[in-house]
């Protein structure tokens, strides 16, 4: 899904060369973050996202994410496409670890762990090591990576506890 | 208490007996038919008079994880020469259209409309078969589907994917329409083993009606204001 064509090495060095670019000229609206959440997240809560992923030589695929937070159990990340279909389950633990509950036929499960995990950790959560998130309003966010970029809109959030067993690692495809 | 509140608490302590709220309420178990073919022939009839639907809807993503369904709302717009539109209108706008030549998918995003580039590729077979749905023609969809019927206080009728692949990610559809067939009311498409659903519930529906100009644009799709104003289903 991710890998590049004939064209892409071309493509890599000209994105490569616009990250050093950017790196080095900075950027206002870039937030480096390492600790404390992008985004504005609850206690607890169910947040509704809607995203663009934009592959490099495969097309933009609208997304729609339903994200469970809780400060003290973790993060539960489901990803759907236009008619429900699911794309990706996954869970985060306070600690950081990552359990792939569910790869749908487009994302496989070491994708989810590499990818989307980290990006959700990025804006959403605590990520490990620092990652450039460019914040474009106060719920619109996007990550660029050199083979694809993410635009992550919250377009609603539901404050309360989720039931425990979202939580809880009940099916795990891989740890 | 007053003999109202007792009547009302008579009332429910009756429905919490499972037997009769589910006859009661018409909730029995579907009846098999041995042969969906009277049926589905008879849909096709009622449907082919009708030129064309503006249908809202609501779509209801029910996740066993989570306590309440996640649901968004929006417009349906087909015509009788194939082409489509569906447009989510709440919480967020995204509309996919599909007219004889193409397909496209946009997204509202900061205050303007964004085409997205190609998408996933099974969207036009996806929005060809929910247009084959909507008129009737499940003879369409026999080459992908095994089809039954069956019926209680509804007609329900089950399209289970002959592909193992896609069985994999989809168990089956199941069409609901009242008794003589005049209207899908609900689309549920069941997902293997989890139980997780995503229910679309149709609700007011305007047939007959003369899409302007630009409805099943792919390059300038017309707002859907305009449109809904143009047919006259504007709130």
């Amino acid at each position: 899904m991710i890998k590049g064509g004939a064209n892409s090495h071309r493509g890599s060095l000209s994105q490569i060369v616009f990250l050093l670019l950017t790196l080095l000229t900075g950027c206002a609206t870039q937030k480096n973050t390492t600790q404390t959440p992008v985004a504005h997240v609850p206690d607890e809560g169910l947040m509704t996202h809607r995203a663009i992923l934009a592959a490099r030589g495969k097309g933009e695929f609208a997304l729609t994410g339903y994200l469970a937070v809780s400060k003290t159990r973790g993060m539960r990340l489901i990803v759907s496409e236009n008619f429900g279909g699911q794309l990706a389950d996954v869970l985060i633990k306070p600690d950081g670890s990552v359990h792939v509950i569910k790869a749908g036929p487009m994302l496989k499960p070491e994708w989810i762990r590499k990818y989307v995990a980290a990006d959700l950790k990025c804006i959403f959560g605590k990520p490990e090591k620092p990652c450039k998130v460019t914040v474009l309003g106060p719920d619109h966010f996007e990550i660029k990576h050199l083979i694809y970029r993410l635009d992550v809109r919250v377009v609603s959030t539901t404050p309360g506890p989720q039931p425990t067993s979202v939580f809880e690692v009940t099916q795990p495809t891989s740890k | 208490m007053s003999k109202f509140w007792r009547t009302v608490a008579g009332v429910l302590s009756i429905c919490l007996l499972p037997s009769f709220c589910l006859v009661g309420l018409g909730s029995d178990q579907p009846k098999p038919l041995a042969d969906p073919t009277p049926v589905l022939q008879t849909l096709q009839q009622k449907m082919a008079s009708v030129r064309s639907f503006c249908i809202e809807f609501t779509q209801e993503r029910q996740l066993k994880l989570f306590s309440e369904s996640l649901k968004s709302h929006g417009y349906l717009f087909i015509d009788r020469t194939n082409q489509i539109r569906w447009e989510t209108t709440e919480p967020y706008q995204s509309f996919l259209v599909a007219n004889q030549k193409s397909i496209a998918q946009y997204e509202f995003q900061d205050g303007k409309w964004k085409k997205l580039n190609n998408g996933f590729p099974q969207i036009k077979q996806v929005m060809d078969q929910m247009v084959a749905m909507h008129q009737g023609r499940l003879d369409a969809l026999k080459a992908n589907y095994d089809i039954s019927a069956a019926t209680n206080g509804m007609t329900i009728i089950t399209l289970v994917p002959k592909d193992k692949t896609v069985r994999e990610v989809l168990a089956s559809i199941q069409l609901r329409l009242p008794p003589d067939l005049s209207s899908t009311r609900e689309v549920v498409m069941n997902e293997p083993a989890s139980g997780d659903l995503t229910r679309i519930i149709f609700g007011k529906e305007s047939r007959n009606v003369t899409f302007p100009p630009g409805t099943f644009d792919t390059e300038k799709p017309l707002d859907i204001k305009k449109v809904l104003a143009a047919i006259g289903a504007g709130k």
